[in-house]
């Protein structure tokens, strides 16, 4: 099947600022796409060419085997969109907001509708103005997951949500979304690297990496190298390690590109004296994080440069 | 149209209290307008104040709900829920024009009749005025309002934007009107402008809601709003003060030419405004056919030693009036100007635009409190138990005729007091016109209302010299 979603080149310019730069990206049919990154990298602005609300300054996402800027009714009749600040129509009900959309959608689900309020605890005669931010966040999963959409966008949706909330709507996503491809940005990755299958990492408009959750896993290394003297910094150590931290004789940095023999004898070239190697596999949160910190130091080193 | 439906039903599920309003106002209004009268006499002052506060209520309720019906789905923006729904536009916008057509215009329509029937004005001979006025009221009320409303995100922005247009148009006509000296010329020259103004909004609606490009829609209307004196000048190089003369068959029969006689003076004459002097030029004026009247403007020039006045490209206007069985050529000049012209040869060349008129009384009131129906006028009101005796007549819609109204006791007993115009379709939210009231004090017994209706019976054009003249003795008051 054709992948979903297909990004060539994409950019985004605000003014000076450019929000996306030449950015180029494929989602998996049936994929969970964990689209992770800082605050301001440029995730929202991402989703939102993706959905058409925002145009691209150049090149071009095709969605559901369409230019996105040309996305038509039958497109979004196949499209969940959810945001952590998408304007409701606060004055409708729960059930009349469902009521509502129904007739938009030929593939509404009845009966998935009613799993989904019941699921998510929702009450269908509050209006939407009275429900607090995970309640709301609630209805509009729901709202965007009774059709069986084939591609749904979650713009921040756990922002702000306590853990029993995150946890639910987590759930309630991947019990009703076994065949939907799923588009999920956030800023923190611990609230999606329980469940997400692909991982993108996005800093400064740009998409660092963009791979298998399992690959990534595997391909870093938390490296921590034991020294009978204090160590000092090869200048010319290998691009893949960063983050290098020392102590009195310690180093310990992160490799990007474990390859357990490879890794072992450029260890063994640069830190001849070693006295113990440890190579610990890292949790994504920890993987995002050293990828965030190196991110920022080469962007500081482009500025003062 | 079974999405609009739908979003139709949704928005009056949501916006019905508000349309309520709106229907509650216009009804109000409909019987203020029937309880109403043109004259401001202590049984009608209540009515009539009442009436003027719905005047203002009304307009700004049914904007008010034009800006809440669109922005239930607002255009600018990119959190609203809509803009990531299987919603297609034309379906959006036909829904928004289905709920203003129910909530605005139909009922608009409905008050008109009511209005209309109520004062024992037709209703059913007059459907294409009725209809003509459906275009104004959505071209002027709904429009503008709608344009405004699909290029912002909420009330305040709304208001914003309507006061920074409102405060434009006021500028603008401003400008316009010290350049044209015409007070009314911004926002009154007729179908011209209500059929830009028409096409322009529509067009930034429909582009708004196909493209939802704000920034181009908001320009546009920004354009449209500048070109506001652009709208109300351009009429003005076809109408006849800068027309070239029209060349019409001249009538033989009629013979029109000054009168060289001095002694023939004026009984009585208006007051030239302040600043002016007053020239008249007695004319002969014979061959007229019976009951018929001569009318007209004339374009002057004056020739004083060589040197023309006014100068090339200026115009300067005089009238034909008649007094008692007299004709004459009438015109204000500056003070300034007379000082230099008034005892100098002049020689004066006019073109004469004339028509001929009826002047055939074809109905008499007694002035006494009563009211009645004139023909090509409308029902007409006479109060007595003021201390002045006031008149004042209000015209429905359908044919209209332009009609003088004679006091029959008056000196000279047939000089008009008042001209009712022929009037046109209003385009505010009443289909009714009040024509200009009058009051008259120490009224005789047995005084009569005369009404004069003035249908032309043919224009035709003359032009006449005056040679070798001094215009001091033609100055009034002399």
């Amino acid at each position: 099947m054709n992948s979903p979603l297909r990004c060539e080149r994409l950019s985004k310019r605000f003014g000076q600022l450019l929000a996306i730069r030449d950015l180029q990206f494929d989602l998996p049919d049936r994929s969970i796409y964990a689209l992770v990154g800082p605050n301001g990298a440029g995730k929202t602005t991402l989703i939102k060419m993706l959905v058409n609300i925002l145009r691209p300054t150049s090149g071009r996402c095709v969605v559901l085997d369409t230019d996105s800027r040309r996305l038509s009714p039958n497109q979004f009749a196949q499209i969940g969109y959810v945001s952590e600040n998408q304007e409701m129509p606060e004055w409708m009900t729960v059930d009349y907001f469902l009521a509502y959309l129904k007739p938009f959608y030929p593939t509404w689900d009845d009966a998935l509708a009613e799993a989904l309020l019941r699921d998510f605890q929702l009450p269908g005669g509050r209006r939407l103005s009275e429900l607090s931010r995970g309640m709301k966040m609630k209805a509009a999963l729901a709202s965007s997951l009774a059709y069986h959409p084939r591609l749904i966008f979650l713009d921040e949706p756990f922002s702000g949500l306590d853990a029993l909330v995150r946890q639910e709507l987590i759930e309630g996503l991947l019990e009703r979304a076994e065949d939907t491809t799923v588009l999920v940005s956030s800023h923190d990755l611990a609230d999606i690297e329980t469940f997400a299958s692909h991982i993108g990492f996005l800093d400064s408009g740009q998409l660092q990496f963009s791979e298998e959750a399992t690959t990534l896993t595997q391909r870093f290394r938390e490296i921590e190298v034991t020294l009978r003297t204090p160590p000092t910094l090869p200048s010319n150590w290998p691009e893949s390690w960063s983050n290098a931290q020392t102590s009195d004789s310690m180093v310990r940095f992160v490799e990007s590109r474990f390859d357990s023999e490879r890794t072992q004898s450029a260890i063994a070239h640069f830190f001849p004296a070693a006295l113990h190697v440890s190579m610990n596999p890292m949790p994504l949160r920890d993987i995002f994080v050293a990828l965030a910190r190196q991110g920022r130091r080469s962007a500081l080193r482009g500025e003062q440069s | 149209m079974k999405q609009a439906l739908h979003i139709f039903r949704k928005d009056l599920r949501h916006l019905w209290p508000r349309a309520l309003l709106v229907l509650s106002l216009l009804i109000a209004h409909a019987i203020l307008e029937v309880l109403s009268l043109p004259v401001n006499v202590p049984e009608t002052m209540r009515i009539n104040g009442m009436s003027g506060v719905l005047t203002w209520l009304l307009p700004v309720a049914i904007w008010s709900l034009i800006a809440w019906l669109i922005f239930e789905e607002a255009l600018p923006g990119d959190r609203q829920f809509w803009l990531t729904r299987p919603y297609r536009w034309p379906d959006l916008l036909f829904s928004k024009v289905l709920f203003v057509f129910i909530f605005i215009n139909i009922p608009v329509l409905i008050s008109d009749c009511c209005i209309l029937a109520a004062k024992g004005f037709p209703v059913f001979s007059v459907v294409p005025d009725l209809l003509l006025r459906q275009l104004f009221v959505t071209t002027l009320f709904v429009l503008p309002f709608f344009a405004i409303a699909s290029v912002t995100t909420g009330t305040s922005q709304f208001l914003l934007a309507w006061f920074a247009l409102l405060l434009a148009l006021v500028f603008e006509g401003l400008i316009v009107s010290t350049w044209t000296g015409n007070t009314s010329i911004a926002i009154g020259s007729g179908s011209f402008f209500v059929a830009t103004l028409a096409v322009a909004t529509c067009g930034i609606v429909i582009w708004q809601y196909a493209a939802r490009r704000t920034t181009i829609a908001r320009l546009a209307l920004f354009a449209i709003a500048s070109s506001f004196p652009a709208l109300g000048v351009l009429p003005l190089l076809f109408s006849p003060v800068t027309a070239q003369p029209r060349h019409l068959a001249d009538q033989p029969n009629v013979s029109f030419a000054y009168d060289p006689d001095l002694n023939t003076r004026s009984q009585s004459y208006t007051s030239p405004p302040p600043g002016y002097k007053l020239v008249r030029i007695p004319l002969i004026v014979a061959g007229l056919p019976p009951k018929t009247l001569l009318r007209g403007s004339a374009r002057i020039s004056i020739d004083v030693g060589g040197r023309p006045w006014p100068k090339p490209g200026e115009v300067m206007m005089g009238t034909v009036e008649r007094n008692a069985d007299a004709y004459w050529q009438s015109l204000n000049l500056p003070v300034a100007n007379v000082k230099v012209l008034k005892n100098q040869p002049s020689n004066l060349h006019a073109t004469f635009d004339l028509e001929i008129v009826s002047d055939e009384v074809k109905q008499r009131e007694p002035l006494t409190k009563h009211s009645f129906f004139v023909p090509g006028v409308g029902l007409c009101y006479v109060f007595t138990d003021t201390p002045q005796t006031q008149f004042a007549c209000r015209a429905g819609l359908g044919p209209s005729t332009e009609t003088s109204v004679r006091l029959d006791s008056n000196v000279p007993a047939d000089q008009p007091f008042m001209d009712l115009p022929q009037h046109s379709v209003p385009w505010g939210l009443s289909p009714i016109t009040d024509h200009g009231s009058s009051a008259f004090s120490d009224v005789q017994q047995g005084s009569l209302l005369a009404f004069i209706p003035r249908p032309k019976f043919t224009e035709f054009q003359r032009t006449l010299d005056l040679r070798n003249i001094q215009l001091a003795n033609y100055m009034l008051p002399r």
